[in-house]
């Protein structure tokens, strides 16, 4: 290993680390806001949300063809089974299923 | 001294959440596989050794700021800018660190200064996601503690291998597995759409999200889609006081 290499990933996983640590604590040493708690309740909804809808709608870093996006019409498939069977990993396997089916398909 | 007591012995509930931990990201950390075997390939690809290409993964842990670390290693790019981009990439850890910091306020800090280290996208999700779900004001620790090791755990296997077999192995990016991590995300957000606000939430965010994913480089989209999704949320909520004040 060379030492400078080392020595950037270490940095690295420094700044990273303070990302993750940095809040985390907060609410133990203050009592927050009203206002920011009540903000608080939408983030975990949004994020989910920021990573889904570019991995399904941009798959490959640009908008695509509703049409023939795999990736959109197996994420239909995913949410179909979810509301009909209540079962997450019935719905996440069909769907990985389906867009594996449809690359297969559309030769994608 | 209490607080330095990193391990205490685990409780049957603690118990109970340590593996609830382990089988609610399961799904999510098979979506993980694939992209820790196409980092290791590439980083290996790029010029790094094995060693080099695995210490990243332990100590840096986060997918998306190795990826461009190894980029910029391989066009020699210098070492400030690269720690730099990748304390940029990661500036989301702080509205997630936030987001889950009641549910942890009376956990000691010495296993919040643990729990942050393995506090990536998906065990956060997974996480909150359960302490939504469970309805208290407290999360139990033990369930991510687990779902962050099981993610450390699998990232680090998976770049390992990446870096040993990498060339060999065709594009793993191409299984279909990469539509797991989408996939269960998508199982654990329609549950929560409950309500016409929520649904707002939802389509805000989401937009902005892809919008912003298309033009701005980085991980801003999730940033972007977090304020403004937000915003919409609080801003919706506040109308609908208002009205029923009136």
């Amino acid at each position: 290993m060379r030492p400078h290499v080392v020595a950037i990933i270490v940095l690295m996983g420094a700044v990273t680390y303070a990302t993750r640590v940095g809040f985390i604590g907060v609410a133990r040493q203050f009592e927050l806001h009203p206002l920011l708690r009540r903000s608080l309740e939408y983030v975990p909804v949004s994020i989910l949300s920021a990573l889904i809808f570019p991995a399904v709608l941009a798959p490959s870093g640009h908008f695509e063809s509703p049409v023939t996006n795999v990736y959109l019409w197996s994420a239909v498939v995913t949410s179909g089974v979810l509301v009909t069977t209540r079962r997450p990993w019935l719905a996440i396997v069909v769907g990985v299923a389906a867009l594996v089916g449809l690359r297969r398909l559309l030769g994608a | 001294m209490a607080d330095t007591e990193l391990v205490p012995r685990m409780s049957a509930e603690d118990a109970h959440e340590f593996r609830l931990g382990l089988a609610k990201t399961l799904p999510v950390v098979l979506g993980v596989v694939p992209f820790g075997l196409a980092y290791g390939a590439l980083a290996v690809q790029a010029g790094l050794t094995v060693g080099e290409t695995l210490l990243m993964s332990l100590v840096v842990f986060a997918g998306a700021s190795q990826f461009m670390a190894v980029g910029m290693f391989a066009s020699g790019i210098g070492g400030l800018t690269i720690v730099a981009s990748t304390f940029l990439i990661n500036v989301r850890h702080l509205v997630m660190g936030l987001s889950i910091s009641p549910y942890l306020s009376e956990t000691k800090p010495g296993w919040q200064r643990m729990l942050a280290f393995g506090m990536v996208d998906e065990s956060y999700l997974t996480t909150i996601t359960h302490y939504r779900e469970q309805g208290e004001s407290q999360g139990n620790p033990h369930f991510l503690l687990a779902s962050g090791l099981l993610m450390y755990g699998v990232w680090f296997t998976a770049s390992l291998v990446g870096a040993l077999v990498g060339t060999s192995i065709s594009d793993p990016l191409k299984w279909g597995l990469d539509f797991a991590m989408p996939a269960t995300f998508l199982t654990m957000l329609l549950p929560q759409v409950v309500s016409r606000r929520l649904l707002a939430v939802v389509a805000v965010a989401g937009c902005a999200a892809v919008t912003a994913f298309v033009l701005v480089p980085g991980k801003w989209y999730i940033i972007i889609a977090v304020v403004l999704g937000t915003l919409t949320g609080v801003l919706m909520e506040t109308a609908r006081g208002e009205k029923a004040s009136r």
